[in-house]
């Protein structure tokens, strides 16, 4: 029939038309957006100031090549902020997406640690703040009530004792929770808690039943030198803390520009795990 | 420069962002070029959607397709997807033109095309006599000579109906089809009979 014969002939040229346009429009060189003046400022002095306050380990990308790099010691007391990815808003603009978090507050995570981005954020943070402050002044703690095996490159740190072992369940919540309270307990006792070691409490889901103690445990933390990283939570606003969103773009403190988290490999948390093993080991007299 | 001058730098910006809106971002510089493709895109995917009732054609899927050979740069798709669209609008073209004229031998003269309608449904009607006295015998076939023209005439007549009209109408009137039934009738018969003395003379 050539009324159909030259229908679909026309189908056909119009489908390969559409993906040449497709086509042409991922080869045209995007141009930057437009930003307001005000907006170019704030964020240059955004990418200057994380430059700054994120050194070392706490700021550079994770890749193989960084796993080498030594071990940070820095103080105790010192806060510290932790780089988890890059607010990129096209174009020439960009900076990094920095969390106050050590010695100053909490990172809280409205999806739980089953996304992959939500993964990246707690290994990458993690990872950088125990290789920048080091074990002995920062002591983690994880639970990862969704039963995965998400966290098993930390193990070498469980194996040293540098931990106790990831909890799984919500029992295992439940201690590391008792564990975190009778942390900030022993904190308000002392006159001053500046030589206690930190405690990082790393909850990879929150079941509702346990909102109301983590919220509560939250505001009390920051001065008792505990620090929580939460996954999953639906609990709302909590003081001290910084908020990240992530659905289909990852976003930080309610600011409308999209993060793309840093991702890190296994064997560069597993190897900066072992390394961290080692260095404790040495230094309580055995062999490295 | 430290982390609360961090805080409140970002702070400062979700302000700004809040205020002014967040930036207008993901253009390229071939923007009014592809504006332009997508437009003749679209008005082809209506003439096209358009096309279906008419010509009576279930609605295709519309998808891209991958370039088989990848385009080196965005201005050479953007040329070749118009190639591709001149292409496309011709053949509909072509396609709603065909289907103005008759559905049988659209290009031949009508008498030409109706008495072939005929000539086909007598060739048919002498091939099933054939059989039938192949079965049966003469004698036991005898009625289908008057049978076999009768109805190769009724059913080209019925059929005129349906392949000598186009598939879509041209005006509102109601389309008058000759189909030539005095010639019809002649031609089924008289196949009919050529076939008959030919059979004959061939020694049956």
């Amino acid at each position: 029939m050539p009324v159909r014969k030259d229908f679909n002939r026309s189908v056909a040229e119009y489908r390969a038309a559409l993906g040449l346009a497709e086509a042409a429009g991922q080869l045209a060189p995007a141009v930057a957006p437009e930003l307001p003046g005000r907006q170019r400022q704030l964020i240059t002095q955004l990418a200057q100031a994380a430059t700054v306050i994120t050194p070392g380990w706490l700021g550079q990308a994770l890749t193989r090549a960084t796993k080498d790099l030594p071990l940070g010691r820095s103080e105790g007391t010192q806060p510290l902020a932790v780089r988890i990815g890059v607010c990129d808003v096209g174009g020439d603009y960009a900076f990094p997406a920095v969390v106050n978090l050590l010695g100053t507050g909490h990172l809280f995570i409205d999806a739980d640690i089953t996304h992959d981005r939500v993964l990246a954020i707690i290994r990458s943070t993690v990872v950088r703040l125990l290789a920048a402050r080091g074990t002995d002044s920062c002591r983690p703690l994880f639970v990862d009530p969704t039963g995965g095996n998400r966290l098993d490159p930390f193990t070498p740190l469980v194996e040293a004792g540098l931990t106790s072992p990831i909890g799984t369940d919500e029992a295992g919540l439940d201690r590391a929770l008792g564990e975190a309270e009778s942390h900030v307990e022993q904190a308000a006792a002392r006159p001053d808690p500046s030589d206690m070691p930190e405690l990082l409490l790393v909850i990879t889901r929150v079941p509702p039943t346990f909102e109301e103690r983590v919220s509560r445990l939250a505001a009390r933390a920051v001065a008792a030198r505990l620090h929580l990283i939460v996954a999953g939570w639906t609990g709302g606003a909590v003081r001290q803390t910084t908020h990240v969103s992530v659905d289909e773009q990852v976003r930080l403190a309610g600011v409308a520009l999209p993060v793309t988290v840093d991702e890190v490999p296994d064997d560069v948390v597993s190897t900066v795990c072992r390394r961290l093993a080692a260095d404790q080991n040495w230094l309580i007299g055995e062999e490295p | 420069m430290s982390s609360a001058d961090y805080e409140r730098l970002l702070s400062e910006l979700a302000t700004e962002l809040t205020a002014t809106g967040a930036p207008r971002g993901g253009g390229t510089t071939m923007d009014p070029a592809l504006s332009a493709l997508d437009d003749r895109l679209l008005s082809h995917q209506a003439d096209l959607l358009h096309s279906c009732p008419k010509l009576g054609i279930t609605p295709p899927r519309l998808t891209a397709t991958a370039p088989t050979t990848p385009p080196p740069d965005a201005e050479a798709a953007i040329r070749q997807a118009h190639r591709h669209l001149d292409t496309a609008g011709s053949a509909l073209m072509q396609a709603m033109r065909w289907a103005t004229m008759p559905r049988f031998l659209p290009k031949s003269r009508t008498r030409t095309r109706h008495l072939a309608i005929y000539a086909l449904c007598a060739v048919v009607a002498v091939g099933i006599h054939a059989m039938v006295i192949l079965q049966n015998g003469v004698m036991g076939a005898a009625l289908g000579f008057a049978i076999a023209p009768l109805s190769a005439f009724a059913v080209g007549y019925l059929l005129i109906g349906r392949l000598g009209r186009p598939w879509i109408r041209t005006t509102a009137k109601p389309m008058k089809l000759n189909r030539y039934p005095k010639y019809g009738l002649i031609l089924c018969v008289s196949i009919d009979l050529f076939a008959a003395l030919a059979w004959l003379l061939g020694g049956g």
